[in-house]
């Protein structure tokens, strides 16, 4: 028991500490979203342990912890597959910004010139 | 007619020179633009001391984004023809001409220039031969046209196509790749035999190293660029 107290005590931690990071704007309340929901399932876990070795007999996990690894490296792919297609995108955004600088730049040379002489 | 002669560079201070004189000697009928991919050397300033026409990238983006941006610049600026030109010194500006004569006349939308209809000048090592012998077996397959240098970088498009690849081009080894999308957009691709130098200075983008991954990316890329609509 004394380990759940622990834990929950973390959990709650982490999740003043991710509300405040979105606050400062330091994360995007899009990202910030899948963040709150997986530590309330956590943290809904840790208090009523119960819960987890219920869900694990209903799909015939025999060990309770095995599920949490399970779900636990899924959940880490899926967010990991995520970021690279949002990596993705941003490459594509970055390369059009890039080509737009370097003509803009071009431009503006040539006007500079233009003008001088 | 408004043609472009597109030199990307990277790293290549030892060749932009002869490459630019060479087309403006060969080619008089082509403008040209040098699009500097973020050169670590001093490709950059030796372009501004030849006061060429230069495109600056403030950063690296690799083959594929430097040649798109000549591409954005031939689109803009109103080009109604535009070739890739190697700012390595590897081909020779004295097929542009001809080329841009084929392409009006065979009103083609792309015109390759290749190593392998003739098999003259530098044909590349037996292992890259094997390679592109390779990519050409694929492209037939996906395509059922034969383009015997699939990898060539000399390649002459149509206004229709400098406005397509403006929007849209392979970032990285974007030659077989972009064939096979042309082709399947139902263009009028064509080859005309070129000679090509070895070239003089500088490295190559394709290493013994990353060759494997070459293959499979590029693979990989013709077959979806052949199952993409």
């Amino acid at each position: 028991m004394k380990i759940n107290i622990i834990i929950a005590v973390c959990l709650v931690i982490v999740i003043l500490g991710s509300v405040r990071t979105v606050k400062r704007r330091d994360l995007d309340l899009k990202y910030a979203l899948t963040w709150f929901v997986s530590l309330i399932c956590m943290l809904i876990i840790d208090i009523f342990p119960g819960f987890l070795s219920r869900l694990s007999d209903l799909v015939g996990i025999d060990l309770p912890i095995n599920m949490v690894f399970f779900v636990g490296i899924c959940f880490c792919l899926l967010l990991i597959f995520g970021m690279t297609v949002t990596i993705s995108k941003q490459a594509e955004k970055e390369k059009r910004l890039t080509q737009e600088l370097a003509l803009l730049k071009k431009r503006v040379e040539q006007l500079e010139e233009s003008g001088r002489y | 007619m408004k043609k472009l002669v597109i030199i990307p560079a990277y790293n290549e201070m030892g060749n932009i020179v002869k490459t630019v004189e060479d087309i403006i000697e060969h080619a008089p009928s082509f403008d040209y633009v040098v699009v500097n991919d973020c050169s670590k050397d001093d490709t950059k300033k030796i372009c501004e001391a030849h006061g060429y026409n230069l495109i600056d990238l403030p950063v690296n983006l690799g083959i594929g984004g430097g040649v798109q941006t000549g591409y954005l610049y031939a689109f803009r600026e109103g080009y109604d023809i535009a070739v890739q030109f190697d700012g390595d010194g590897q081909h020779n500006g004295s097929y542009l001409e001809d080329m841009a004569e084929k392409m009006e006349r065979e009103r083609l939308d792309m015109l390759i220039g290749s190593r392998f209809i003739e098999n003259k000048g530098f044909q590349s090592s037996f292992l890259r031969r094997l390679g592109i012998r390779y990519f050409t077996a694929l492209i037939k397959f996906v395509t059922g046209q034969k383009i015997t240098d699939p990898t060539s970088g000399m390649r002459m498009v149509s206004r229709e196509l400098i406005e397509f690849f403006a929007g849209q081009y392979p970032k990285d080894y974007p030659e077989p790749e972009s064939v096979v999308t042309v082709l399947k957009k139902g263009n009028l691709v064509k080859e005309i035999p070129v000679v090509m130098n070895e070239r003089e200075q500088g490295v190559s983008s394709i290493s013994m190293k990353n060759s494997v991954y070459y293959m499979i990316k590029v693979s990989l890329a013709i077959l979806l660029a052949a199952i993409r609509r």
